[in-house]
């Protein structure tokens, strides 16, 4: 969706709101990772056993370009005095994946903004052939932002 | 999609009750996908009216609608740009990864 497009739905969503009512915009938190080769990524885990799991590297993302528009336009509406900005925080939330085949199959069909880095692979190959009971953990990084209408 | 799960530890669900009063609320989510977060919703509120532009994904968020949760929850075809639902009509709205 473009900005305009975005400011657009952020009206709509103040038009059906009652007076005094919250909007909460749930979104992968990039701000980290705009400008900073690996912090803010996705982090992808080998998980052999519950709660043990080795880093193998991180999800490479191929442009930001939606990330910033969502955010110029989150802003936006901010300063028309249609919302108020209540609280932001971020939390992890974990996608399982049985194999690096229901992973590749994900990123092919879902992710399609997303690659998985040959470096980070390679450890993945590595690690569930050492582990073969092992599964796949991705922890991204989300935001919530909530808002109220004015 | 099978072999992978998202967010068992209903993680998502639990911050988004801290931050919004859910409980007993008429709900409009946009961008729900194939119902993944509003089946968690469906549970707190009560109700919740989903949209998101792919027709697949509503076709199989109705398919994954639990007995429990029918009545209660509502997944439509549409877009947050063209809302088909009159003025003041919700207390709260989840743009649910799709800003």
């Amino acid at each position: 969706m473009a900005h305009e497009g975005m400011v657009h739905a952020l009206t709509e969503i103040h038009r059906v709101l009652t007076p005094q009512g919250w909007l909460a915009d749930l979104r992968p938190d990039r701000r980290t990772a705009m400008g900073k080769r690996w912090r803010g990524l996705p982090r992808v885990y080998c998980l052999s056993t519950p709660g043990g799991g080795t880093l193998a590297g991180f999800l490479q993302k191929e442009n930001f370009a939606d990330h910033r528009a969502s955010d110029r336009a989150a802003r936006e509406v901010l300063r028309r005095e249609l919302f108020t900005l209540q609280s932001a925080e971020t939390f992890p939330f974990r996608f399982y994946f049985h194999t690096l085949s229901h992973l590749e199959d994900h990123l092919a069909t879902w992710w399609t903004n997303t690659t998985l880095p040959a470096l980070t692979r390679r450890r993945l190959r590595l690690l569930m052939g050492r582990y073969p009971a092992s599964q796949i953990v991705v922890i991204d990084t989300m935001r919530l932002d909530v808002m109220r209408k004015r | 999609m099978r072999g992978v799960r998202k967010d068992p530890e209903r993680t998502e669900v639990r911050v988004l009750m801290r931050r919004v009063p859910l409980a007993g609320a008429r709900v409009l989510e946009i961008g729900c996908g194939d119902g993944r977060l509003t089946r968690r919703l469906g549970g707190v509120v009560r109700s919740v009216a989903a949209i998101d532009p792919d027709r697949e994904q509503i076709a199989r968020a109705n398919r994954m609608i639990p007995a429990r949760l029918r009545g209660k929850v509502r997944f439509e075809v549409g877009s947050g740009e063209t809302l088909r639902f009159p003025d003041r009509s919700f207390p709260i709205a989840v743009l649910s990864w799709s800003l």
